[in-house]
């Protein structure tokens, strides 16, 4: 539903990269070299953050009352 | 004789080479880090209001796996928050997270206040959850002392070690394993520190012979790495004096033991 806080497997911290890992495939850069740069170098991790999908989103949009 | 030799090193991860150290030893090592050295994380969760699209409970989880920072020295021994010999509060920090959605907005773990200064959320934007307007979360959660022997979220860190890989070229060496020692290892003279075992033990099976890969005996590449908690050299040192600790208390209940059967033998003979 949300990114989650630490990888699944290993433990590590990884919900405080999702936004500047967002930003920087937005912007098009390579999700492999972005995750270099985030310093994920277990293919857990990586895979936490890359198969991330934000379905909160959709949820929130029957919260809306306008 | 030991030799350890410091390969790559920074605030929160270290990596060097071990000789003279058999692999259970750095197991066991391997072990402390990985499952009990002990760091805060937040263990029980006083919900006021949770009115966001998340369950209580899941938001509880994560406030839970959020990492908090843990200045070990100015904390009670694990050992002591365990036995009960301290006061309990000792143990446990209490933060509050209280938040009110004036327009749609993320609730970050910066928005944790805690009662001490010196214990805070490692990462200051870590997503706890996504508001509408008008939604609000208020709770009052309680930090405390824990191993990850327990639960994953008390995890200080990771750490791992392999076999320091030996590799024999032959003086015809095949292009092909030659450009594969140079996009795995980075080049043809291998760096047993920087090129794992494994990786080397797969270029040998695609080489057939051109390449012999063997361990070093009782030589160990080792890593480790903190999950922000700490840095590296107090995880370190966390896990050397629990191991002293486990040890010490093995042996005392050894020393127990065989008194209590020297008494039982001589009853016995009397």
């Amino acid at each position: 539903m949300i990114v989650p806080v630490r990888c699944w497997t290993c433990g590590r911290p990884v919900a405080y990269l999702w936004e500047d890992f967002k930003s920087r495939v937005l912007a098009g850069e390579h999700p492999g070299r972005a995750l270099d740069a985030l310093g994920l170098r277990r293919y857990c991790c990586r895979r936490t953050l890359m198969g991330h999908v934000e379905w909160i989103d959709l949820l929130l949009k029957f919260e809306q009352r306008q | 004789m030991v030799k350890v030799q410091v390969v790559e090193r920074s605030s929160g991860y270290i990596r060097f080479v071990v000789e003279g150290v058999d692999a259970g030893t750095l197991n066991s090592l391997r072990r402390v880090i990985v499952s009990e050295v002990p760091v805060l994380a937040i263990h029980e969760v006083v919900i006021i209001e949770n009115n966001s699209v998340m369950y209580d409970e899941v938001l509880a989880h994560r406030l839970g796996l959020v990492p908090l920072t843990t200045p070990l020295e100015s904390l009670p021994k694990i050992e002591e928050c365990e036995m009960g010999l301290v006061d309990p509060t000792e143990c446990t920090v209490k933060l509050v997270l209280q938040v009110k959605a004036e327009e749609p907005m993320v609730v970050y773990s910066y928005m944790l206040s805690s009662d001490r200064p010196d214990v805070r959320p490692v990462h200051d934007n870590v997503p706890l959850v996504k508001l509408e307007t008008g939604q609000s979360v208020v709770a009052e959660v309680y930090a405390r002392l824990g191993r990850a022997r327990e639960h994953a979220k008390w995890q200080a860190g990771n750490a791992a070690y392999y076999a320091y890989p030996r590799v024999t070229l032959s003086s015809q060496l095949p292009d092909k394993c030659r450009s594969l020692l140079e996009e795995l290892c980075g080049s043809v003279q291998v760096d047993g520190a920087r090129c794992t075992y494994g990786k080397l033990k797969s270029v040998e099976a695609y080489c057939d012979g051109h390449v012999k890969v063997d361990a070093e005996p009782d030589k160990y590449v080792f890593w480790a790495e903190s999950y922000g908690n700490m840095d590296v050299d107090s995880l370190i040192r966390e896990a050397f004096r629990i191991l002293r600790w486990k040890l010490e208390s093995f042996m005392d209940a050894l020393r127990l033991k065989a008194a209590r059967y020297a008494a039982a033998q001589t009853a016995l003979e009397e």
